[in-house]
């Protein structure tokens, strides 16, 4: 009971500044509004739709087709290729467009400072979310309707285009509906490649023009057309739920197919992992290794050493305040709780820039509310206790990051039968033990992902992190972005390697958990 | 006497407006020792009656008491863990990140390591399992995990021990010489059980007294022997055991005119010349003889191993069943000859 008011009540004080951002929608229009409108409104609207339409094809290209070769054929180094195809996630969408704008420099025939270079850079970076769900789609049907068709004497070409495809649908929609949802959400990559679009928009009305409430009333606006995306997201995820089979899955037979179309299989699925991974990492080493002295300098350990510091206290506290809330949930499920839950849970879709503008205009009212008070009473100047500090940088984390940590952990005490918590309460045991001894050894992988996982998007995140940190703190996605947008590319490439290195960490663990368990590769 | 439990007048809601019951006029007791069942179909509400008895579901009506004290009502509960009942769940529910011994020591908190440690030993060599001990759950097999769920259940010496269906997911060959270890098991300990089962053979093989339930409530409770064979109701009667029902007359005081002839000496006597009767028989009241005059025609027939069951019509129209020794093979549509010999004559109202 107290666990569940505690729960209801950090809850709510981190949806507050979202609701408050939404009734912005009800002031007075803010002075730039008119003017916006009349200029570039459209072209925001036009470019983020336009990025988050053309990344969701590319992706659907990307991901797509490498999931289904990997899964339904038979090709050299198919097994190394499955696992390496996921490796683009660790490389952060604006990193990649810094490296390629510095390796295409001398090049002036390809430009990628425009909207389709950014559709481009999102795109190779992100394709493993579609690759990832649609593989999983494929391989949970693969074997029964293979055979089948086979039995059936149906043509290959007639069972994927009939059977296959429709069946993984829910699952791509899943993922190519992410994708799009990050690129809209994206603000490094676009404002490094000079794309208006609302991340950029909210940032130059607010922090260039000064006129918060023009922002946040763009903002609200912006965040009406994510809404769609995630009605699009959460209305497949429920369809997948049902068409997952909890069957005992029994290794499937890959086709086999001649040598020259493996090979053109193998290049198919080389093309996203060369250019989402293997082209800008090692451009990166190169770069810091050879072309500059970034290691040598104090300067890119101090920033590491922030970062690191930063990330892993962000992510420590998220994965806390997931378990209160997932663990209060389960000791005794209220609707309300659950709402808010869900509530909290639609952090991951609302861009950085909208969370910034939704925490720091609340906090930095607050601040001057409380310095107004200790100056009449007590005469006396206490400072800024809420903006400008950490306290309200974990607290952005926390409303945009929780998502995967509170999803993951609600999983894992669902695969924990009741049962068991019974059991051990007819043995009379506190639930304090119960916590302790069963389900937190239970919950030990859940846990573990969602604190690497947070830790490496803490890592990269660029906006919150470059508005809301303390003065003079800096870390390696903001150096990075500062050096690259400075021109100097290969500077940043120590900074930017730094943040694929931590990348690649939980994407190794989080394939072993794939691809070991479950009969996979 | 003494009674290890005591449900009387129990009743419990659907939903916490209290209107929809799902279990009502529920009264059962258990003596010390003694083996209880619960027999039912899925969805009767045998379950929710063994998880308001373990305190996990509250009770909108009538009380349950435990050794005289009051453990259930319907304005106040007395929380699971206070109530020195153990329960044995269908899914075994043993913790799968501890080992066996770990899993059985883990209400054990207030016994020393020596005393938990001969606690183990003696609990394992029960059941002939000393060797798992530093094993984990999914390294057992089902059987193996039963008996493990069985004595974690018991290490904490409950007053009570419920079982939650404990054989449905084990496999036939095995579930037989295990009801027999668990019967004895339980004898041993002597302490008062409750299985919940859907299965009547289960019932048959451990319990002392069974209670039927079917839409929330009982309908009788008895040895296996009255329940098979004095069913009290209609639906008892078709639930437990196979049978068939024919149409009876009451003729005189104590004659019941059927379609296979005159029974006489009916001793119930609460049933007017008027009514229309049903007669239960049982595949055992019909005996194969092929020398008898009396016929009837194999409809279907069933192979059990060291006998058919063969379903038969008599005079075109009343279905019987039969058991016969394997070797009278017959064929469908063949007459073969049967005798009555209805020991127990049960009658219901049509």
């Amino acid at each position: 009971m107290h666990l569940n008011r505690l729960s209801l009540f950090i809850i709510i004080v981190f949806v507050l500044p979202i609701f408050a951002l939404l009734s912005s929608a009800f002031f007075p229009y803010g002075d730039n509004l008119y003017h916006i409108y009349d200029t570039v409104l459209y072209d925001y609207f036009f470019n983020s739709l336009s990025l988050a339409i053309g990344v969701a094809f590319i992706t659907f290209l990307l991901g797509g087709s490498t999931a289904f070769l990997t899964s339904m054929y038979n090709f050299p180094l198919r097994r190394l290729i499955t696992v390496m195809l996921i490796l683009p996630l660790a490389i952060p969408p604006y990193i990649n467009a810094i490296t390629y704008s510095g390796i295409l420099e001398n090049y002036s025939a390809i430009d990628i400072h425009n909207l389709f270079g950014s559709v481009l850079m999102i795109s190779f970076v992100v394709y493993p979310y579609v690759y990832l769900l649609a593989r999983g789609a494929f391989i949970e049907q693969s074997r029964e309707i293979y055979e089948n068709s086979q039995v059936l004497g149906v043509t290959n070409a007639k069972m994927f285009f009939k059977v296959s495809l429709p069946l993984a649908r829910p699952a791509i929609i899943l993922g190519v509906t992410l994708s799009a949802m990050e690129a809209l959400a994206d603000y490094g990559t676009v404002e490094f490649l000079g794309v208006a679009t609302f991340t950029t928009g909210i940032f130059r009305t607010w922090i260039g023009m000064g006129d918060t409430i023009s922002a946040a009333q763009m903002a609200t606006f912006f965040l009406t057309i994510v809404f769609i995306f995630v009605l699009i997201e959460q209305n497949t995820r429920r369809k997948i739920k049902y068409a997952e089979s909890t069957k005992h899955r029994r290794k499937f037979n890959r086709i086999s197919v001649p040598k020259h179309i493996g090979f053109i299989f193998l290049i198919i699925c080389l093309i996203p992992l060369l250019f989402g991974f293997l082209i800008p990492f090692f451009q990166l080493l190169f770069w810091a290794f050879f072309k500059s002295d970034v290691f040598s300098k104090n300067e890119l350990w101090d920033i590491t050493f922030n970062s690191l510091s930063l990330a892993t206290i962000g992510s420590v506290i998220i994965v806390l305040i997931s378990l209160l809330f997932t663990y209060s949930q389960r000791l005794n499920p209220t609707l309300f709780l659950n709402r808010m839950l869900k509530v909290m849970t639609m952090g991951y879709a609302i861009p950085g820039p909208v969370i910034a503008i939704a925490v720091l205009v609340p906090f930095s009212y607050l601040d001057g509310f409380l310095n107004n008070i200790s100056n009449n009473y007590f005469n006396f100047d206490i400072g800024l206790i809420f903006s400008g500090t950490f306290f309200v940088l974990i607290f952005a984390y926390c409303l945009r990051f929780s998502t995967i940590s509170i999803r993951s952990l609600t999983d894992g005490f669902g695969k924990i039968n009741y049962s068991i918590d019974e059991t051990a309460r007819l043995m009379g045991i506190s639930e304090r033990k119960i916590l302790k001894s069963l389900h937190i050894p239970l919950l030990g992988t859940p846990l573990l992902t969602s604190f690497l996982i947070v830790f490496v998007d803490i890592m990269k995140e660029l906006p919150l992190t470059s508005v809301l940190r303390p003065f003079n703190f800096n870390t390696l996605s903001v150096k990075a972005f500062e050096l690259a947008s400075d021109e100097l590319i290969i500077d940043a490439s120590g900074a930017s390697i730094m943040i694929v290195f931590a990348g690649i960490i939980p994407i190794i663990f989080i394939m072993k958990n794939i691809y070991g368990k479950r009969n996979l590769l | 006497m003494n009674k290890r439990l005591v449900i009387s007048d129990l009743a419990m809601a659907y939903s916490r407006d209290g209107k929809g019951f799902s279990l009502k006029n529920i009264n059962f007791d258990l003596g010390d020792s003694e083996i209880g069942c619960f027999l039912g179909p899925s969805g009767c509400g045998k379950t929710s009656l063994l998880r308001a008895v373990a305190g996990l579901e509250p009770i909108s009506e009538g009380s349950i008491l435990s050794n005289g004290l009051c453990i259930s009502t319907a304005s106040s509960v007395l929380p699971a863990s206070k109530r020195k009942i153990a329960m044995v769940f269908q899914d075994y529910a043993l913790f799968p990140n501890l080992t066996i011994e770990k899993n059985i020591v883990f209400g054990l908190d207030k016994l020393t390591k020596e005393e938990k440690f001969n606690k183990v030993e003696s609990l394992l060599s029960l059941v002939n399992m000393e060797k798992y001990r530093n094993s984990y759950p999914h390294e057992l097999s089902g059987g193996e995990q039963q008996r493990v769920a069985l004595i974690r259940a018991l290490a904490t010496s409950p007053d009570i021990l419920l079982l939650d269906e404990p054989f449905s997911s084990l496999d036939v060959e095995i579930k037989e010489s295990l009801i027999k270890d668990v019967k004895e098991l339980l004898k041993n300990f002597s302490i008062a059980s409750i299985i919940v089962t859907h299965d009547q053979f289960e019932a048959f093989s451990i319990a002392d007294k069974i209670a039927v339930i079917n839409n929330g409530e009982i309908l009788q409770t008895g040895t296996a022997y009255e329940i098979y064979h004095e069913p009290s109701t209609k639906f008892v009667a078709d639930f437990v055991g196979l049978g068939t029902f024919l149409p009876a007359k009451l003729e005189g005081k104590d004659t019941l005119n059927t379609p296979l002839g005159l029974i006489k000496n009916f001793s119930r006597q609460n049933f007017k010349e008027s009514d229309d009767l049903e007669i239960l028989i049982r595949p055992d009241d019909i005996i194969h003889d092929d020398t008898s005059k009396m016929k009837a025609v194999v409809v279907d027939k069933h192979f059990r191993g060291a006998e058919f069951l063969y379903e038969l019509k008599y005079k075109q129209k009343f279905p019987l069943l039969c058991y016969a020794l394997s070797h009278h093979d017959h064929k469908l549509g063949e007459s073969i000859g049967i005798e009555v010999d209805c020991e127990h004559c049960v009658v219901f109202k049509k």
